[in-house]
């Protein structure tokens, strides 16, 4: 079932809720997305109302054909690469403490089970491709397929990626002391 | 952190400001689109009208240089006017020259022009005098220098040697390509390689000539080119003010040449001198005659027929050479003009040149 899809018709034909609802559903994950990319969280807030406001302004024609959530990450994986571009010299600012305790009631939303919360962790001392690749898959839920198409790579790539991130993580796991089996 | 509702809020703002912006992107993408279209139709109209105006300033059978914007093209003979011309018709003024080489390209075989006024342009708005387009010249045609508008056709040429060179030019007015090109920004321009200059004693308005090389020679040609259409519209009425006043024949004339016979192909390698059969005085005589012949709006016709034709070529001191041809019925023909004479000097020596 194309999760948001009716929502965001809904919204399209008039009906303000289906944009509640979208929000509801996708804000916290789509932030905690983007923050792995410009590690500021008010910034990407705001990229990621920028985000759903690129989606209802253009329309997507793919949203039938692909499930919404995939092409709204995607677009917020674009918004975020092309403010990284743009502001490169922001791009590294240091979290304050605020931010931190923010960063981990956003996380706690998203992830549901200790597991996760360990898997979480790891995720952030491994390679950033590899990370977005396992984020997608095990905590959006997304198949092969669409986390190829929000990350740009056809299926081969992103199985070879898939592989690769994994034996990252589990390297990470092991030296952190976590059972990567269990996962 | 915002809430949801807030969040939602901004989402709804931002889509307000993107939708106007998208508006006002494609409001300008439409007005830069109308305005790339005028400027391309602006441009499109001002080179189309540009090259209009830039056509040449020639006319030969037209004779009124009034504009500097008649098109012009010249056909070189084909087998059957040249045919014709065997019979004994002098199709052009096509004067011959001293040297042989020289001369074979031009003399032997004269060249018929014909003219192509174009009156698609009779209309158009005058282009600064500079500015010429000789569309219409192909590399066949006969030798031509354009200069300030007018268009001088070559009627004889000479082996340079340092007495010609001094004798005949004067002032230099440029250099040619060889190319006469649509954009033509110099006075001079011609379809013969070469350097430019007026000649001495002659109106600059009438003849100018050309220093040029033979590829295949490598050897260096006077080229004497004159402004026949100017000849054609000049208030020349007799004889005495196309072969004095214009021609010098009076002042320069060294000795003369002829030849009879209806085969004017031949003439120029077929000559002897005139007075080998008449007498000086008879010559003085008959020089006088032509001159006093009246000028008439004859055409080739007065050449059709199977009489024998005379032709002289008059050697000038300057190493220049007039031709001029006669029939038996008094008519004259040189550079373009008919004239008519009913003088018994005349006929005469017609009759002692047919003999």
């Amino acid at each position: 079932m194309n999760i948001g899809a009716e929502c965001y018709y809904r919204f399209l034909n008039g009906d303000n809720s289906g944009l509640e609802e979208l929000v509801k559903m996708f804000n916290d994950n789509l932030i905690l997305f983007i923050n792995g990319y410009v590690k500021n969280l008010a910034i990407a807030e705001d990229l990621a109302a920028d985000t759903f406001a690129e989606l209802i302004v253009k329309r997507s024609p793919y949203i039938e054909k692909y499930s919404f959530k995939t092409w709204l990450f995607r677009i917020a994986r674009n918004n975020a690469i092309d403010y990284i571009r743009k502001y490169k010299r922001h791009s590294h600012i240091a979290l304050s403490d605020s931010d931190a305790a923010e960063e981990g009631a956003l996380e706690s939303s998203v992830v549901r089970s200790e597991q996760q919360e360990e898997l979480r962790a790891c995720l952030k001392k491994i390679k950033k491709d590899y990370s977005d690749v396992l984020y997608l898959i095990y905590f959006e839920e997304m198949s092969y397929q669409e986390a190829g198409l929000v990350l740009k790579k056809n299926n081969k790539q992103i199985k070879n990626l898939v592989f690769r991130a994994k034996q990252a993580l589990r390297e990470t796991m092991i030296k952190e002391g976590f059972n990567y089996e269990e996962l | 952190m915002r809430s949801y509702k807030e969040q939602t809020e901004k989402i709804l703002k931002l889509v307000e400001q993107k939708k106007k912006v998208r508006e006002k992107r494609n409001n300008i993408l439409v007005t830069c689109s109308l305005l790339a279209a005028c400027v391309a139709i602006a441009l499109f109209s001002t080179s189309l009208f540009s090259d209009l105006n830039q056509m040449p300033t020639l006319s030969v059978n037209d004779q009124t240089v009034t504009s500097n914007k008649t098109s012009v093209s010249y056909k070189t003979t084909d087998k059957t006017k040249t045919s014709k011309k065997n019979t004994g018709k002098p199709t052009t003024t096509v004067q011959t020259k001293t040297t042989k080489k020289a001369a074979k390209s031009t003399t032997g075989k004269p060249d018929e022009i014909i003219i192509v006024p174009d009156k698609s342009n009779e209309n158009k708005p005058s282009a600064p005098d500079k500015y010429f387009s000789y569309k219409n010249l192909d590399e066949n045609s006969n030798d031509v220098i354009i200069y300030k508008g007018k268009s001088y056709i070559k009627t004889c040429s000479l082996e340079e040697s340092d007495n010609s060179r001094t004798k005949l030019l004067n002032v230099f007015l440029g250099k040619t390509t060889g190319k006469i090109d649509n954009k033509a920004t110099e006075d001079v321009t011609s379809n013969v390689n070469g350097k430019v200059y007026t000649v001495n004693g002659y109106s600059e308005s009438f003849r100018l000539g050309m220093v040029t090389k033979d590829k295949s020679t490598e050897k260096r040609y006077i080229y004497i080119f004159d402004d026949i259409n100017s000849l054609k519209t000049s208030v020349v009425s007799s004889g005495s003010e196309l072969f004095n006043d214009i021609l010098h024949i009076d002042k320069n004339l060294s000795f003369i040449n002829f030849y009879s016979g209806t085969n004017l192909d031949i003439a120029l390698f077929n000559q002897s001198n005139i007075l080998t059969r008449i007498s000086e005085k008879n010559q003085k005589l008959f020089l006088d005659s032509l001159n006093n012949a009246s000028l008439i709006s004859g055409d080739e016709s007065v050449f059709d027929n199977n009489d024998k034709k005379v032709v002289l070529f008059l050697n000038m001191s300057d190493e220049t050479t007039v031709e001029i041809y006669l029939t038996k019925n008094g008519y004259i023909f040189c550079d373009g003009l008919y004239f008519k004479t009913d003088s018994n000097v005349y006929a005469e020596v017609y009759y002692s040149l047919t003999e």
